[in-house]
């Protein structure tokens, strides 16, 4: 697993977003960039300097959803690797995410184990894929 | 119509010049009857609607006195809403303190552990006291440093709650109009407040956090994910 890995965390409180990069950084991903919601996200990820997206669901202008199938619409970033970080926790909510494409889901408030996990898994299957 | 008048009494004389009007077959006579009769049926309808409009007027203002709408809508529910918005900024501002001190913390812990083990790995023959010491300071250490990273993750209340408030204070901004509505109504002054913007809560948009008692539908915590999700093949 690279520690180069680049990473965008999206979501539009900056505590959140402070939170998930500090988590990042801790566990030695230091490549780390931030965007408020999938409006400002998705530019970015059009440069094609990410590596894996984690975003939040419920956000002003373009929410978390939107963002995971703006993504998988798009054939340069349609196998980026997201996971979805978010209080929504409707099963339905679920079931969309993941008809959707995402490839993780971790409901807040979690721990840092729970986050470490999914992140892992999330880089295991992609790093088995090729 | 006045009750206390006959309907001879209100309309006989003006039967009368009309009677005598097609007597002597005099046309203008005979219209300034006919107006005379819709003026008075016209004042019966005015005085009709005159009534009421006070009586609407009474209750609009007893209801607005009752009610205290002028307070709530000028001064308390617009409270309500910046008193809101001050606990985001509050909640705001506090975890990022807490997640600055931690992030101050944290090296100095790491520093201090990877410190005593370093002493430890030197092999120096060292008192057994001092030994058990610095094997305790490089535990401890670790163990402050992993809590203080559960602490930054804790932090997350503030997104929680903020997101939650945040829900409230829409909520509060569209009682606010709907409180100017019913001023405007009744007749106070108040500038047409700024209609709120408000994204429909709805699966694509998202729900907000779940609250105990009120969401329905919602998954028992990460596990119930977990098994949702990998019965969905994820």
């Amino acid at each position: 697993m690279s520690a180069d890995i680049r990473f965008l965390v999206v979501d539009d409180f900056s505590t959140m977003r402070r939170i998930i990069k500090n988590f990042l950084n801790d566990l030695g991903y230091s490549n780390v960039q931030e965007a408020d919601d999938g409006t400002t996200a998705l530019p970015i990820l059009k440069q094609g300097n990410i590596d894996f997206l984690v975003t939040d669901w419920n956000m002003p202008g373009m929410p978390g959803l939107e963002l995971l199938k703006a993504v998988r619409a798009d054939p340069a970033l349609a196998k980026l690797p997201v996971l979805l970080v978010t209080a929504e926790a409707k099963r339905e909510q679920i079931v969309e995410a993941a008809q959707a494409g995402v490839n993780g889901y971790v409901v807040k408030p979690f721990t840092a184990q729970t986050l470490k996990d999914k992140v892992d898994k999330i880089l295991q299957s992609r790093a088995a894929a090729g | 119509m006045s009750e206390t008048r006959t309907l001879a009494e209100t309309y006989g004389p003006l039967l009368a010049q009309l009677d005598e009007a097609v007597a002597h077959n005099d046309e203008q006579a005979f219209r300034a009857a006919v107006e005379s009769l819709q003026d008075q049926r016209e004042g019966d309808v005015t005085r009709a609607l005159r009534t009421l409009t006070g009586s609407l007027l009474d209750a609009m203002l007893t209801f607005r006195k009752e009610f205290r709408i002028s307070d709530l809508a000028e001064r308390e529910v617009p409270d309500a809403r910046a008193r809101l918005n001050h606990v985001m900024k509050l909640t705001d501002e506090a975890a990022h303190r807490t997640m600055d001190l931690i992030e101050q913390c944290g090296p100095l812990a790491e520093r201090t552990s990877k410190a005593a083990k370093m002493l430890l790995s030197k092999g120096i023959d060292v008192p057994a006291g001092f030994r058990g010491f610095l094997e305790q300071t490089a535990e401890d250490c670790s163990t402050v440093r992993a809590n203080l990273n559960e602490v930054i993750i804790a932090q997350t209340y503030q997104d929680l709650t903020g997101q939650i408030i945040r829900g409230v204070v829409t909520l509060v901004g569209e009682v606010e109009h709907v409180l100017a509505e019913l001023m405007r109504l009744t007749g106070a002054s108040l500038d047409e407040p700024m209609p709120g913007t408000r994204s429909e809560a709805s699966v694509g948009n998202g729900y907000g956090p779940a609250v105990p008692g009120v969401s329905v539908g919602v998954v028992q915590g990460q596990d119930d994910i977990d098994a949702l999700m990998a019965g969905l093949g994820i």
